[in-house]
């Protein structure tokens, strides 16, 4: 299915970086999203640059397939974890899982 | 995948989707508000229903855009206009950005605005009518005019589809027929009945008794173009491209395209599914108490490239002297079915 993993420049020139991300090492192309500095986050669709991520966004999408892989290796707890920012917060959900949980993106 | 849905509430879910399917999140996330909003009983509004469908509408042009101009023209070994393309995201992003509001389980009233989407697609047509979309659509009308538009036309694009049509002259014809539309009756016969006992449905489905192409070939079958070129030529690459070409320049001219739904299977229990880019997108989910049972997705990758469906049936069958030839047939063939994953390539010597 259409996942989407982030990537992280790493070097690269103008029209393309090498990026790591998840394990991976790739030569992205970067001419529809320009030039990127080292260290920016960006997703790639078939190893073209999509869209560039701001550093919280490329964690969020980091944990919530974190979370994926451990949903497919079979847990099940704790799994609110990977999604701090979508899953709302109620009585039953520990606290220790609640710790970080104070920005919303939507 | 859908397991690490489970528990979640039916509104933490629907969130969950897009950000997990980036691809094609704007899809996704809605064929998981369709899913849950049915199976909670919750019915939407007209103005959700119009956001929603300009959300698909505007990511299938963008995927289709992109295919146009960047991925056919490199499967050539042309460059592809990144110019245009990236001017087109452009409008696009407004587009996604203005009914990005309806994305969620029953969306705040308080929030809505218009889409913009109408107004980008009228400076679409104006970006893309010069270089891309010149002669379109009359050379959609049928197979001549495509064909004569594919030898007169100063269209780069027309240029790119040429040399689809060239190389893939002498591919086999394919084995595999075409997924029928999914309807209310379907999805909460068939369809729920294979997702309740068949546990390998949601990672290799078949229909009838055989796995199925879905896709704009699938869903413009009947076109006059289209379906003059499938019985036509003895490959399925070229429909497949004029078969895009046809919904994109649909969807251009303002013509409502996007085809959802949703049907309840019993009280909890719900089916959704939306047409987009790459064929028919299958949402399931099952709500107890106010959380998420089960959830199951059927994507249109798992149609396309089933062990035994059109990507594999139609590489069997093709045939080359030498590997520089079958190398690119196969790009064709792969491109022509739009993965949306990274691929490679390995040959084996028989």
């Amino acid at each position: 299915m259409c996942l989407a993993i982030p990537m992280r420049v790493v070097s690269g020139g103008e029209l393309g970086a090498w990026c790591e991300g998840r394990g991976e090492r790739r030569w992205i192309d970067l001419t529809l999203i320009g030039v990127q500095p080292q260290g920016a986050w960006l997703v790639a669709f078939r190893d073209v640059a999509r869209q560039v991520l701001s550093a919280d966004e490329a964690h969020a999408l980091n944990l919530a397939l974190d979370g994926l892989e451990a949903a497919l290796r079979g847990e099940t707890a704790d799994l609110d974890a990977y999604f701090p920012d979508l899953v709302r917060r109620a009585p039953e959900i520990p606290g220790n899982l609640q710790s970080g949980d104070g920005d919303s993106e939507r | 995948m859908a397991q690490v849905l489970v528990g979640k509430r039916a509104a933490d879910a629907v969130a969950m989707v897009p950000r997990l399917f980036t691809i094609c999140g704007r899809s996704q996330g809605v064929a998981a508000a369709l899913a849950c909003e049915r199976a909670t009983e919750i019915e939407s509004e007209e103005i959700v229903r119009c956001a929603r469908a300009d959300l698909v509408d505007a990511e299938i042009a963008h995927e289709y855009l992109w295919r146009i101009l960047l991925d056919w023209p490199r499967a050539v070994g042309d460059a592809g206009n990144t110019g245009l393309l990236a001017a087109a995201r452009g409008q696009l992003s407004e587009a996604l950005e203005s009914a990005q509001w309806a994305m969620g389980y029953a969306p705040d009233g308080t929030v809505r605005r218009g889409s913009r989407w109408g107004d980008v697609r009228a400076k679409l047509r104006g970006l893309l009518a010069e270089d891309m979309m010149e002669g379109l659509p009359a050379a959609l009308d049928d197979a001549t005019h495509f064909n004569a538009w594919l030898a007169t036309t100063k269209s780069s694009v027309a240029k790119i589809i040429a040399r689809f049509r060239d190389v893939s002259a002498e591919m086999d014809r394919p084995g595999v027929p075409l997924l029928p539309p999914v309807t209310p009756e379907v999805a909460a016969g068939e369809l729920a009945r294979r997702l309740d006992v068949d546990g390998e449905f949601c990672a290799a489905p078949d229909w009838d008794g055989s796995p199925r192409e879905t896709g704009a070939r699938a869903r413009q079958q009947s076109h006059p173009l289209v379906a003059e070129l499938t019985r036509s030529l003895s490959s399925p690459v070229l429909p497949r491209l004029a078969a895009r070409l046809v919904e994109l320049a649909a969807l251009l001219r303002e013509e409502r395209s996007a085809r959802v739904g949703s049907t309840a299977i019993r009280p909890g229990d719900a089916i959704a599914w939306v047409e987009t880019a790459r064929g028919v997108l299958i949402h399931r989910a099952t709500v107890e108490g106010e959380r998420i049972a089960r959830y199951q997705i059927v994507a249109p990758t798992e149609w396309n490239f089933h062990p035994r469906g059109a990507l594999a049936v139609e590489l069997e069958a093709l045939r080359a002297t030498d590997r520089g030839t079958l190398d690119r047939r196969v790009d064709l063939l792969v491109q022509s079915l739009d993965p949306c994953v990274t691929y490679g390539v390995e040959v084996g010597h028989a």
